[in-house]
C-alpha cells in the first residue's frame, strides 16, 4: 500500500509548482543552517544542540531593526550575525569547559532559557518583542529593499547564493590552519592542548562563524515567512533537525550538510504528503524516523563518505583499464623494524636555543584520598636524560601531567628555566619548550600522518606550506618518511609512537617528557628506538623519560628515579638504583619492602 | 548485553513511574519530551551515576518549579532551573552527591 501510494502522491505534487519551489528553498534553507552547524559541531565535535537560538537571535534582530528603525533586513541580517556572534561569545564560556553529553546538554539549556524568557517577555528596554505572540512583518509587495518578494523563485535565488556563501566560508575554514586545529580537537583536544594551541581560543572562533551564518539562514527565514516565534524559531526541534542533517550527511566535511538536506528535506515533506491524511496518524514521522535509522545503523560515517568512496573506486576502475592493473600501487611499504635516515639531524639545537634546567620542588597531588605526588622533587638538567621508574600507579604519568600543565600541583612549585609554570594551561607550558607524549598514544585519528605533525607545526608556520614541510622533516627523522600521506588510524603502535615523537618535535621543545614511548614495541624495533630516543638527545633536548623495561631505560639515561605511591624513594645513577635491593624487591615482589 | 539489560530495566521503571503519572496528568503521544529534558537536569544536579543523587535532584527541582510558580509563572521557574543546571555543570559537574573523579 505504501508504495503504490507514493508515486500518486509525487505525480500530484510535480503538478504544483510553486510548493515545489517552495520545497527547494526549505532545501537550500535547512542547508545552510546545518552547514553553519557542522563548522563547530563538526569540524570540532562540538555536538551543539542549541543552534536554533543563534536562529532565532538573528530573526528577531533583524525583524525588530526593520519594525522599529525601519532598517533593512539586508542590513539587520549583518546585525543579527553580530549580536548571535556575541551570544555565542557569552555562551561559550561556561559550555566550553564541558565535554560531550555535558557541552550538548548545557546548549540546550541555554537555547531554552531563549525560547521560554521571549515567550513570557513582551517587552526588552521598552522595544515590543510581543511574546509568545511573535511579531508580523507587513508585507509591502516586491521590495528588494525592504527583503520581500511575491514570488517564491526570488527566495530561491537568495537562499543558493546564501547557500553558496556559507560552503565557501566553510571550504575556506576546512582548508586554513583554523580546519587543521578543528579537525585535531574532534579528535582529542587534550592532545592539541599539549601542542600549544589554544583550544579555547580556536573553538570560540569556530563558535562565532557557526553563530554568525546561522543568525544569517534566521533572517532569511524571518523575512521568507514574515513572521517570527521564540516557538518557532529557538526550537530544540530545529536545533536537532540541523544535527541530524549534518550527521547524516556527513560530520565535518564540508558538504555533508548539503547532501542531508537534500535527502532529509524531500523525504519529510513526500512521506507527509503521501502519509499525512492517512488512517495513521503521524506515519510520515515513522518512514522518517525509520530511514534516519537505517541510514545511521549502515553508513556511520555519513553519506558524504559513501559518495566520496564510490568515486575514488569509479576513479582507480577507470585507471585500472587507462594503465592495466596496477600491480605497483598496492606494494604498501610495511617495515616492521625502524629504518631511521643515515645521520638526519633536525637541526634543534641551533634553534631551540640554550637547553634550560627543570626543577620540581616539593609538589604534592593528591585525588581526592588517594595520594599521586607526595614532596616530589625532581631535576632534570641542561641536555640531561632522566629516567622516572616505579611500579603500575607510582605516580610517574601524575608527576607528567604535573609539568606538563594537566594538572595543577596543591602544594611545591614546577621552574622552567627558572621561571613558576604550575598552574598555567598546557598550551602555555608546550609555548615555552616543553613538549609530551602520551602512554595510551593519541594521534588525531581523522588526519593523515603529515597532518598531524604539521597541526603540531603550524603555530610557528606562516603558511601551511611551511609547516608541510617541517611535517616532512620531523617525520623523515623518526623514520616515518614512507607513511606520510596514511591516515593515522591505520598505523601500527610502534608507528603511532613514533609519529607522537614527530609531533612533540614539531612544537621545537627543549624538554620533552616520553611516556612509555618502548612500550609495546617487538624486539626487532627495539634498537631502532633506542637509537632514536639517541638522536633526540644529539639535538640538545633534555628527556625526562618514563620506561618500565629496566634494561633499556639504563642504557639510554643518565640519572634514574623511582617512583613509589607517589613518593621518590631513590635518584641516582642508572646502574646504583636498578641494582638497589630495595628497588628490586619493589619491582620483583610487590611493596611489602618498603613498609 | 549488560547495557542491553541496564537499558530495558530502565525503560521499563520509566513505564512504571509514566503510568503512575496518568491519574493526574494528560496523555499524549509528545508528553514525553517535556520530561526528557528535566530528567537529563536532575540527574546531572543530583550528580551522574549515584542514586541518592538522583533522588536529592528531582526533590531540588521540584521543590525549585513548585515554591517559585507560587509567585510567578511556572516558566518562569523553568528558565530559573535551567540557569541551576548550567551553573551546576561550571561550577560543580560531578553534581551533589557526585563522586569525585580523578
Amino acid at each position: 500500500m505504501l508504495v503504490a501510494l507514493v508515486p500518486a502522491a509525487a505525480q500530484a505534487l510535480l503538478d504544483d509548482h510553486a510548493y515545489w519551489i517552495q520545497v527547494h528553498v526549505w532545501i537550500l534553507f535547512f542547508a545552510m543552517c546545518a552547514t553553519a552547524w557542522n563548522i563547530i559541531g563538526g569540524f570540532a565535535g562540538q555536538y551543539s544542540f542549541g543552534h536554533a537560538a543563534f536562529l532565532g537571535l538573528g530573526a528577531y534582530t533583524s525583524t525588530l531593526l526593520y519594525l522599529n528603525l525601519g532598517v533593512s533586513p539586508w542590513i539587520g541580517m549583518l546585525a543579527g550575525g553580530t549580536v548571535a556572534a556575541l551570544a555565542g561569545a557569552v555562551i561559550s564560556y561556561p559550555c566550553f569547559r564541558l565535554r560531550g553529553a555535558f557541552f550538548a546538554l548545557a546548549t540546550i539549556a541555554f537555547a531554552e532559557m531563549l525560547r521560554v524568557g521571549g515567550e513570557l517577555t513582551d517587552s526588552v528596554f521598552g522595544i515590543q518583542i510581543n511574546g509568545a505572540r511573535g511579531l508580523v512583518i507587513p508585507p509591502v509587495g516586491n521590495s528588494a529593499w525592504a527583503f520581500q518578494f511575491t514570488d517564491k523563485a526570488s527566495y530561491a535565488y537568495i537562499a543558493y547564493a546564501l547557500l553558496l556563501l556559507t560552503l565557501a566560508i566553510a571550504y575556506a575554514v576546512k582548508r586554513s590552519r583554523l580546519g587543521y586545529y578543528l579537525a585535531a580537537i574532534g579528535d582529542d583536544e587534550d592532545a592539541v592542548k599539549s601542542l600549544g594551541i589554544d583550544t579555547a581560543r580556536v573553538k570560540l572562533a569556530a563558535l562565532l562563524i557557526s553563530a554568525f551564518l546561522t543568525a544569517v539562514a534566521g533572517t532569511f527565514y524571518a523575512q521568507m515567512v514574515l513572521f517570527v516565534t521564540p516557538t518557532r524559531t529557538v526550537s530544540l526541534d530545529l536545533s536537532v533537525q540541523m544535527v541530524i542533517m549534518a550527521v547524516l550527511g556527513g560530520l565535518g566535511t564540508v558538504f555533508g550538510p548539503l547532501l542531508g538536506a537534500v535527502i532529509l528535506v524531500p523525504v519529510a515533506e513526500l512521506t507527509r504528503a503521501a502519509l499525512g491524511g492517512s488512517t495513521i496518524q503521524g506515519a510520515h514521522l515513522i518512514v522518517y524516523g525509520v530511514i534516519l535509522m537505517l541510514v545511521v545503523r549502515f553508513t556511520p560515517g555519513g553519506i558524504e563518505g559513501q559518495v566520496r568512496r564510490a568515486c575514488h573506486r569509479l576513479v582507480a576502475w577507470i585507471a585500472d583499464i587507462v594503465h592495466g592493473p596496477a600491480a605497483a600501487r598496492a606494494a604498501v611499504v610495511n617495515a616492521p623494524v625502524i629504518q631511521l635516515p643515515e645521520g638526519g639531524g633536525l637541526g634543534l639545537r641551533a634553534a631551540a636555543g640554550e637547553a634550560v634546567p627543570l626543577s620540581m620542588e616539593n609538589v604534592t597531588m593528591r585525588f581526592g584520598g588517594a595520594v599521586g605526588a607526595k614532596d616530589v622533587t625532581i631535576e632534570v638538567g641542561p641536555g640531561e636524560v632522566v629516567g622516572l621508574i616505579g611500579p603500575n600507579g607510582s605516580g610517574k604519568t601524575t608527576v607528567f601531567n604535573l609539568i606538563t600543565g594537566f594538572l595543577t600541583p596543591q602544594t611545591g612549585r614546577i621552574l622552567f628555566g627558572g621561571r613558576p609554570i604550575a598552574g598555567l594551561p598546557p598550551h602555555r607550558i608546550n609555548r615555552l619548550g616543553i613538549a609530551r607524549t602520551f602512554q595510551i598514544v593519541r594521534p588525531f585519528t581523522s588526519l593523515t600522518v603529515a597532518e598531524n605533525v604539521m597541526v603540531a607545526a603550524l603555530p610557528r608556520c606562516a603558511t601551511l606550506a611551511a609547516a608541510r614541510a617541517e611535517a616532512e622533516r620531523c617525520l623523515a627523522f623518526v623514520g616515518l618518511s614512507h607513511r606520510l600521506d596514511t591516515v593515522a588510524d591505520g598505523l601500527s603502535t610502534g608507528e603511532r609512537k613514533r609519529l607522537e615523537l614527530a609531533r612533540a618535535l614539531a612544537t621545537r621543545p627543549r624538554l620533552l617528557l616520553m611516556d612509555e614511548v618502548m612500550g609495546g614495541l617487538d624486539q626487532r624495533s627495539l634498537p631502532g628506538m633506542i637509537e632514536l630516543v639517541r638522536r633526540i638527545r644529539r639535538e640538545g633536548i633534555s628527556l625526562l623519560v618514563i620506561e618500565h623495561n629496566l634494561r633499556v631505560i639504563t642504557m639510554v639515561t643518565d640519572r634514574l628515579v623511582m617512583l613509589h605511591l607517589g613518593e621518590k624513594i631513590r635518584d641516582g645513577s642508572p646502574l646504583a638504583v636498578v641494582s638497589d635491593p630495595q628497588v628490586v624487591d619493589i619491582y620483583v615482589g610487590g611493596t611489602a619492602a618498603l613498609r | 548485553m549488560i547495557y542491553n539489560y541496564a537499558f530495558g530495566i530502565s525503560t521499563a521503571v520509566m513505564g512504571i513511574a509514566a503510568a503512575a503519572l496518568v491519574p493526574f496528568y494528560y496523555t499524549h503521544p509528545a508528553v514525553g519530551t517535556s520530561f526528557l529534558l528535566k530528567a537529563f537536569v536532575i540527574v546531572v544536579l543530583g550528580g551522574l551515576g549515584s542514586m541518592p543523587g538522583a533522588a536529592l535532584g528531582g526533590l531540588a527541582v521540584g521543590l525549585i518549579e513548585g515554591v517559585i510558580g507560587i509567585w510567578t509563572e511556572a516558566a518562569v521557574a523553568q528558565i530559573l532551573l535551567f540557569a541551576v543546571f548550567i551553573a551546576m555543570l561550571f561550577f560543580r559537574p560531578a553534581g551533589l552527591l557526585g563522586l569525585e573523579r580523578k
